[in-house]
C-alpha cells in the first residue's frame, strides 16, 4: 500500500474526529452563552388597534385593549432541560425529521364513535384515507379488548365499503391539524391543488375548486410551529364596575365563601400581580408596585409601555410625564385616583370589568390556511373557496425571517369579539431568537399594526452576562472560517429550526446571523461581526505560517505543505490539531552541510540536497596475527 | 469463501460471551418493548410509547459501548496473542482476517439490534404506528453501532493505552453528542456513516502494514 494513500487516509479520518468533537464543544459554548446572556422579549401593544368604534377613547375606559405577545423561552433551553421533563424534550426534539409544520404523520384524525372510537389513517400505498372502527369489548377478565374493523375506504371519488381504484388516489394530502374529534376533515391534495372536505357521517366528499399556481400551502388548522416558544394574549378594554356591580358581586362572594371583599383587600399593595396594579393604575415606582416603590429609578413595566416604546414617567407617555412617575391615567375614576394616593391604604376594591367579550383563537366558519410565503388565508369550511390574504408574517422582521421557513417559531391566532370575526395576529420569533414581530390585520386583511422588538440583557452586564457573551465570541473566532463563510451563504436558507441543531453550519452564530441580514443589525453589531471575522482570519494565517515552517523544517513536499497551508485558512485550530496529530514521527539530525537539522530516511538534505558524507572506509594496514 | 467463514466462526467463539451479553440484552429488551407497546388501545398516540424509548435509550448506548469493546478487544487480544502471526503462515491473508473480523462485529450488532427492531416491525404492523419514526430508530441505532465498532478496531490498534483511552472517551462523546444535537436524520445519518466508513480503511491501513 502506498505510505501517502495511508498518510491521507490516516489525516482525514483524524481530521473528521477532531471537527467533530471540537465543533460539538464550540456547540455548547454558543449554547450556554446564547441562553444565559438572553432576557425578555415581548412586543405589548395598547390598544390593540382590534377594537373599532370609539370605546378605546371611551373616558369610562381605564384600561385600553391590550396585546401581549411574548418569549416564553429562549431555543438554547431545548438543549438544557424543559419544563416537560426528558422524555418531552426528547420527543419534541430529538426526533428532528419531525419537526416544522411539514411534519405529517399518517393517522390523521381520530374520533369518538357511537361503538368506540373511528382512526383515519392514510395509507401512502393506496392513495386512499381508511377508517378503522374500534368497539369495546369487556372480557371475562373484566380487561377491556377492541375490535377493529374496517368501515371505509375513501378516495377522492368518494367512499366505499371495499378497497378499489375506482375510489382514486389522494396525492400526499395535507391534512388540518386541528381534526382530532370531528367527524369532517379538511384535506388539501398537493398535485390537484384543491381542498376536499370529508363527512365521514354522511359519508360525502365535497371538493373546492383549484386553489391559484403561484400558491403553495404549507398548514391548514392551528398555524403554529414551535408555539410553545410564544404565547399571544389579547386583553379587551375595561372600565371600573358600577357600585351596583360591586354590591352584586360582595353578595356572590359571600354566597360562595362567606365573606365579602372587605376582608380581601390587599391594603399594603404587596401580592398584586402587575395586572392588578395596573387595573388599579398604580405604576412603576409608586407605593405598592411591584416594579420597584419609591425607587428613583423607576423599572419601566413593559405592559404599560405604548406601541413607540414610551414608558411611563418619560416626555409623550399617556400615563403621565416626570421623575418619579406618578404615573396616573388622566381617564382614571376619582375614587382610584384618591386610593392611589394614599399608598393603597384607604379607598375600595373596585375591580375592573372588560367592555367587550373576545378572546383570541381559532377562527369560526373557517381554517387559516399558511402558505410558503407567510400568507395566511381563510377557508370557507362549506364551500372551500379560500379567502384573500387576511393576514401575513410581519414586515418589520428581518428580511430572511418573514416566512414560515426562516422563522423560528410562529402563531396565527383570530380575535373574535362576541361572535364576529374582528381580525387575525400573527406572531414571528426570528430564526436566531432575539427578535420578535407582531402584526395585526383587521378582518378585511388590512394591516392595523407591525411592531417587532429586539431581545433586551438579563439584568445589565453582570459578571455573568459578561462571561457568557465573551464565551460565545471566543467561539466565534475560533469557529472554523470555511464554515462560518458557509454559514453565512447558506445558513439563511436553511429551516429555522434545524439551524439551532446544526453542528458544522452554524447560521446562528454571532458573526453569521448579524452579518447575514443588514437591515435588523445595528452598525455596531455588524462592525464587531467584521472584527471577529478579521481575528479569526488571522488565527488562520498565524496557525498556516506555524504549520508551513514546521513542515518545512521536517522535509515536507511543496505540495502538501501548499495542502495543509489552505486547509489551515479554511479550518483554522482544527487543520492545526490534525497536523500535529499526522505529522510524521521523523528523527532529525544536524547536517554536515548546512548545519540545520535534515532527515536521516532520505538521501540528500531537503534543505541544502547535500548527500550523506559518508566516510570513505578503508581497510586497516594492521593485522592480527 | 469458505476460509472466512470459518474465520468469522473462530471469531465468535473467541468472544463468545460478548455474543451472549448482547443477545441477552436484545432479547430483554424485545420483552420489556412488546410490554411496553402493551394491548391495542385505539385511543393511543400512533407514535412509539415511551417507556419503549425508554427502554432504547439504555440498551442502544450499552450496546455502543459494548461495540467499542468488542473492536478493540479484536484487535488488541490478536495482537497480544499473536493469532494472526499464527493465521498468515496458512492460508488465509491478512484481507480475509481483517474482512472476517468486520463481518463477526457485524453479526454482533445485528444480534443485539435485531430482536428489538422485530418486536418494532411486528407492532408496526399492528398498530397504526409511525413507520418513519420506527425506521429513524433502527438506522440511527445501527449506524451508531456501526460507528461505534469502527472506533473500537482503532483503539485496538494504537499502541499506547492512554492515547486509546483520552481518543475513545473524546470520540464516543463526540458520536453521542452527534445524534442529541442533530437528532435523528439525514445528514445525522450521514455523518455516522462517513464516521464508520472512514474508520474502516484507516483500521485496514494499520492492519495491512501492522507487525504481526
Amino acid at each position: 500500500m502506498k505510505t501517502s494513500y495511508r498518510y491521507w487516509v490516516n489525516v482525514m479520518t483524524t481530521g473528521f474526529l477532531v471537527l467533530l468533537v471540537f465543533c460539538v464543544s464550540l456547540f455548547w459554548c454558543r449554547v450556554y452563552s446564547q441562553a444565559f446572556a438572553r432576557e425578555r422579549l415581548g412586543v405589548h401593544l395598547s390598544p390593540s388597534g382590534l377594537v373599532t368604534g370609539d370605546i378605546e377613547k371611551d373616558p369610562n375606559t381605564v384600561v385600553p385593549s391590550r396585546l401581549v405577545c411574548e418569549r416564553e423561552r429562549a431555543p438554547e433551553w431545548i438543549f438544557l432541560g424543559s419544563d416537560g421533563g426528558f422524555d418531552d424534550w426528547w420527543y419534541a426534539n430529538f426526533m428532528r425529521d419531525r419537526l416544522g409544520p411539514q411534519a405529517r404523520s399518517v393517522q390523521v384524525s381520530s374520533a369518538r364513535h357511537e361503538d368506540g372510537w373511528a382512526k383515519r389513517a392514510w395509507q401512502p400505498k393506496t392513495g386512499q384515507i381508511v377508517e378503522t372502527l374500534f368497539a369495546e369489548r369487556k372480557t371475562k377478565e373484566r380487561t377491556i379488548r377492541w375490535d377493529q374493523r374496517v368501515n371505509a375506504y375513501v378516495g377522492p371519488l368518494g367512499f366505499s365499503e371495499q378497497q378499489t381504484e375506482a375510489l382514486g388516489r389522494f396525492h400526499d394530502p395535507q391534512v388540518a391539524n386541528d381534526a382530532a374529534g370531528k367527524h369532517t376533515l379538511l384535506i388539501y391534495d398537493r398535485k390537484e391543488r384543491c381542498f376536499f372536505r370529508l363527512d365521514f357521517a354522511e359519508q360525502s366528499i365535497q371538493q373546492g375548486p383549484e386553489i391559484p399556481s403561484a400558491m403553495s400551502i404549507l398548514q391548514m388548522g392551528d398555524l403554529s410551529k414551535n408555539k410553545e416558544f410564544l404565547s399571544t394574549s389579547w386583553y379587551a378594554p375595561q372600565r371600573l364596575e358600577t357600585e351596583q356591580e360591586r354590591e352584586e358581586r360582595i353578595k356572590k362572594r359571600q354566597r360562595s365563601y362567606g365573606y365579602g371583599m372587605e376582608e380581601d383587600l390587599v391594603t399594603e399593595g404587596y401580592g398584586m400581580d402587575s395586572r392588578m396594579m395596573e387595573a388599579y393604575g398604580i405604576g412603576p415606582g409608586m407605593p405598592g408596585s411591584p416594579y420597584g416603590g419609591g425607587s428613583e429609578e423607576p423599572m419601566i413595566d413593559p405592559m404599560m409601555m405604548d406601541p413607540n416604546g414610551i414608558g411611563p414617567g418619560q416626555p409623550g407617555s399617556p400615563y403621565g410625564e416626570g421623575p418619579g412617575g406618578l404615573m396616573m391615567d388622566p381617564r382614571m375614576d376619582p375614587r382610584m385616583v384618591e386610593w392611589i394616593r394614599g399608598g393603597g391604604r384607604r379607598g375600595n376594591d373596585l375591580e375592573r370589568v372588560a367592555i367587550l367579550q373576545g378572546r383570541l383563537s381559532a377562527p369560526r366558519g373557517m381554517i387559516f390556511v399558511l402558505s410558503t410565503s407567510g400568507a395566511v388565508h381563510g377557508l370557507d369550511e362549506e364551500t372551500l373557496q379560500l379567502s384573500p390574504a387576511l393576514g401575513r408574517f410581519s414586515r418589520r422582521m428581518r428580511v430572511k425571517a418573514n416566512t414560515p421557513k426562516s422563522a423560528l417559531a410562529y402563531q396565527v391566532k383570530a380575535l373574535h369579539i362576541g361572535q364576529e370575526y374582528a381580525g387575525c395576529v400573527v406572531s414571528t420569533l426570528a430564526r436566531d431568537g432575539k427578535r420578535l414581530g407582531v402584526a395585526v390585520f383587521d378582518k378585511t386583511g388590512i394591516t392595523v399594526s407591525d411592531s417587532s422588538s429586539g431581545y433586551t440583557l438579563r439584568h445589565g452586564m453582570t459578571a455573568n452576562v459578561i462571561t457568557a457573551i465573551a464565551l460565545g465570541r471566543v467561539a466565534d473566532v475560533l469557529n472554523p472560517l470555511g464554515l462560518s463563510l458557509v454559514s453565512l451563504a447558506y445558513g439563511a436558507n436553511s429551516e429555522a429550526m434545524l439551524s439551532h441543531r446544526s453542528l458544522f453550519i452554524s447560521p446562528n452564530a454571532f458573526a453569521a446571523s448579524d452579518v447575514q441580514v443588514f437591515d435588523g443589525a445595528t452598525a455596531d453589531r455588524v462592525a464587531m461581526a467584521v472584527f471577529l471575522g478579521v481575528l479569526s482570519l488571522l488565527m488562520a494565517i498565524f496557525l498556516a505560517w506555524l504549520i508551513n515552517r514546521d513542515a518545512a523544517r521536517l522535509g515536507i513536499p511543496r505540495s502538501t505543505r501548499n495542502a495543509w497551508t489552505w486547509t489551515t485558512l479554511a479550518f483554522g485550530l482544527v487543520a492545526y490539531i490534525t497536523y500535529h496529530l499526522t505529522r510524521p514521527k521523523l528523527s532529525l539530525v544536524t547536517c554536515a552541510n548546512c548545519g540545520r537539522l535534515r532527515r536521516v530516511d532520505q538521501g540528500q538534505c531537503h534543505l541544502c540536497d547535500a548527500t550523506w558524507d559518508v566516510p570513505e572506509l578503508e581497510a586497516p594496514a594492521w593485522r592480527v596475527v | 469463501m469458505r476460509s472466512i467463514v470459518i474465520l468469522i466462526k473462530r471469531e465468535i467463539e473467541d468472544y463468545a460471551i460478548l455474543y451472549v451479553i448482547a443477545a441477552l440484552a436484545s432479547c430483554a429488551a424485545a420483552v420489556f418493548s412488546y410490554l411496553g407497546y402493551g394491548p391495542l388501545d385505539p385511543r393511543s398516540s400512533h407514535e412509539v410509547p415511551r417507556e419503549v424509548l425508554g427502554i432504547l435509550l439504555f440498551v442502544v448506548p450499552s450496546l455502543a459501548i459494548l461495540a467499542v469493546l468488542l473492536g478493540a478487544i479484536q484487535m488488541a487480544g490478536d495482537r497480544f496473542m499473536r493469532i494472526s502471526s499464527f493465521l498468515v503462515t496458512l492460508r488465509p491473508t491478512r484481507g480475509q482476517i481483517f474482512w472476517a473480523k468486520w463481518l463477526a462485529g457485524l453479526i454482533w450488532i445485528m444480534l443485539g439490534l435485531l430482536p428489538m427492531f422485530m418486536v418494532h416491525i411486528y407492532e408496526l404492523t399492528q398498530r397504526d404506528l409511525d413507520a418513519a419514526l420506527t425506521g429513524a430508530l433502527m438506522l440511527g441505532s445501527f449506524l451508531l453501532l456501526l460507528a461505534c465498532y469502527g472506533l473500537g478496531l482503532q483503539l485496538g490498534l494504537m499502541m499506547r493505552k492512554s492515547h486509546a483511552l483520552v481518543s475513545a472517551t473524546a470520540v464516543m462523546l463526540g458520536l453521542s453528542m452527534l445524534l442529541v444535537i442533530m437528532g435523528l436524520g439525514r445528514d445525522s445519518y450521514l455523518l455516522l456513516l462517513l464516521v464508520s466508513m472512514l474508520f474502516m480503511p484507516r483500521a485496514w491501513c494499520r492492519f495491512k502494514s501492522f507487525s504481526l
